[in-house]
């Protein structure tokens, strides 16, 4: 490949961040148009330039990854990488987007986040969650090999959150717990992740807002779902029931009047009998006529006894959460604007 | 109207503690010694009811005019005044057990016989609807004795009611009861001779709650 075309091909990798954002110091621009001329010794020379100059946090983090490209067209991998080592201390969280950079310009950025150490990406999410059975997700990447500490901190009080030997990517949750098991108190509170190997040291805060509430509570059932009660009475099917036990108390009767009947004294007594018996069987005929009156439908009233059972079982439950829920606190965890890092 | 009281006992499992009161008529048939001998006659009862968990008692009273009917032999009316009783014990819902007493005097020894006896036998009943039950009971008549002596190895008694419960307060009923006393005597020390009785009741009235 042609010194021209790889400068046709840097060109068209060039990271859009790079010219994204107006930086504030006159060199910087210039030395970003002398980038974009593809004019690199004279975009070097301007960066440098401009690091000696007065520079802002994020045009000073600008001006060393601008160097770190510019080296890396140039050929000067050693000082490409250093250059970005000096950006990404400067602005740990600082990304390239692999699908607009080089390769070439990646790699060596990523090396130099390998030689760095930093913490990078500290988030701190949003959480709420009822005191003692949740916590806040922390997530976090640690660039080289080294102890870490996380603590929460506010005013006087300092919680350790955690503490560990790690690398790469680390995601916690904070239970937002005193050590007595109380919920933290509420208000702003500084989450610092603290890494150190050896000599090196590297720390990052995120400040969160706690914040105090009512645990919801459940209101009480007044049926149970996909279960109703059944009617406890019924309508029972026409029945010739009634006649047919008027029929047999009367043919009983006249059966039993007729065999004790002393043939001595005369034919039985026909018209007591016959009035009383008329009177039994047009009572059994009207109640076997008449409609059925409602009766009580047992497996019905049994199974309506069970589901109030059930349904008092479950508000009591509900009531005996209630209560415990009115003593716990719900926590508010909200990440505020972003703090920087230091080394 | 001739009036009596009459009281009809409502099954014992309707409830634990119930009673009842009410006028009624009578109306009854009477025979003794042979087919000829027959009286019919008209009159007022009277009949008390108390139920307590699965015991009742009940009592009934009548006074019944009985006079010959058309072709009789008999010549001469008499009054009788009956008055029934029975304790009953339901063991189960639809049969209870009972035992009393019957007495029955006459205005005329001549005319009818006194009698006394004690009672013990069976009932049982069953709802024919809404407010509406039948009962149907058999005694055995044991110890019957007789103002003119003599005594009743055979003496039975049959009997059929039926009971209407118009409102909580308010029942009526019909009610019909059969006797038969195979009476013996030996007159004067002479050869025993048979001398049978029967009389046949039906009553109808109304009844209060209590």
């Amino acid at each position: 490949m042609t010194r021209r075309s790889l400068f046709v091909v840097l060109l068209l990798w060039t990271p859009a961040g790079l010219g994204a954002q107006e930086p504030q110091n006159a060199t910087l621009r210039e030395a970003l148009n002398a980038y974009d001329n593809l004019d690199f010794a004279r975009a070097g020379t301007l960066a440098k330039r401009a690091l000696t100059e007065r520079l802002s946090g994020p045009d000073q983090a600008r001006t060393y990854e601008l160097l770190g490209f510019t080296y890396s067209a140039t050929d000067s991998q050693a000082k490409a990488v250093d250059a970005f080592k000096q950006a990404i201390l400067l602005d740990p969280d600082r990304q390239l987007d692999a699908n607009k950079v080089s390769p070439k310009i990646t790699s060596l950025f990523y090396s130099a986040l390998g030689q760095v150490l930093v913490v990078r990406q500290l988030q701190v999410d949003s959480a709420r969650f009822v005191a003692g059975q949740g916590g806040v997700p922390l997530r976090y990447t640690v660039t080289s090999p080294a102890r870490v500490r996380v603590r929460a901190i506010n005013g006087p009080t300092a919680l350790l959150v955690d503490s560990t030997v790690v690398t790469g990517a680390v995601n916690l949750r904070w239970p937002a717990q005193l050590p007595s098991g109380a919920p933290v108190p509420e208000g702003a509170w500084l989450i610092v992740v603290e890494a150190t190997a050896g000599q090196n040291s590297f720390s990052v805060s995120r400040a969160v807002r706690i914040t105090y509430g009512a645990v919801d509570t459940l209101l009480p059932l007044t049926s149970l779902p996909g279960y109703q009660e059944l009617p406890e009475t019924e309508i029972p099917p026409q029945s010739w029931r009634p006649l047919g036990l008027s029929l047999l108390f009367v043919a009983g009767t006249v059966a039993g009047t007729f065999a004790l009947n002393n043939g001595d004294l005369g034919s039985a007594p026909g018209s007591e009998l016959a009035g009383v018996s008329v009177a039994t069987l047009a009572t059994g005929l009207v109640m076997t006529l008449r409609r059925p009156a409602p009766r009580p439908a047992e497996a019905n009233i049994l199974y309506n006894r069970l589901l109030r059972e059930q349904l008092a079982q479950r508000n009591a439950d509900i009531a005996k959460e209630n209560a415990k829920r009115r003593q716990q606190v719900a926590l508010t965890v909200v990440p505020l604007p972003k703090s920087e890092g230091t080394r | 109207m001739l009036a009596g009281v009459w009281v009809t006992a409502w099954p014992a499992s309707a409830a634990a503690q119930q009673g009842s009161i009410g006028p009624d008529l009578v109306v009854g048939e009477y025979r003794e010694a042979t087919s000829s001998m027959r009286y019919r006659g008209i009159g007022p009862g009277a009949t008390g009811s108390f139920t307590f968990h699965r015991v009742t008692v009940d009592g009934t009273f009548a006074s019944v005019q009985m006079d010959p009917i058309s072709g009789s032999q008999a010549t001469e009316s008499f009054k009788a005044t009956s008055i029934d009783a029975w304790l009953r014990w339901d063991a189960l819902d639809y049969l209870g057990f009972e035992v009393g007493l019957i007495k029955r005097a006459t205005d005329s020894e001549f005319a009818a016989q006194s009698v006394g006896a004690v009672r013990a036998g069976a009932r049982t009943h069953t709802l024919l609807g809404p407010g509406a039950a039948v009962w149907l009971r058999g005694d055995y008549l044991a110890g019957a004795q007789f103002s003119g002596g003599g005594s009743a190895p055979l003496a039975v008694e049959i009997g059929l009611g039926l009971d209407i419960r118009w409102s909580k307060r308010f029942r009526a009923a019909a009610q019909y009861s059969f006797q038969r006393l195979d009476r013996k005597t030996n007159p004067a020390g002479g050869p025993e001779v048979s001398v049978p009785i029967e009389q046949s009741l039906a009553r109808v009235g109304l009844a209060v709650g209590f």
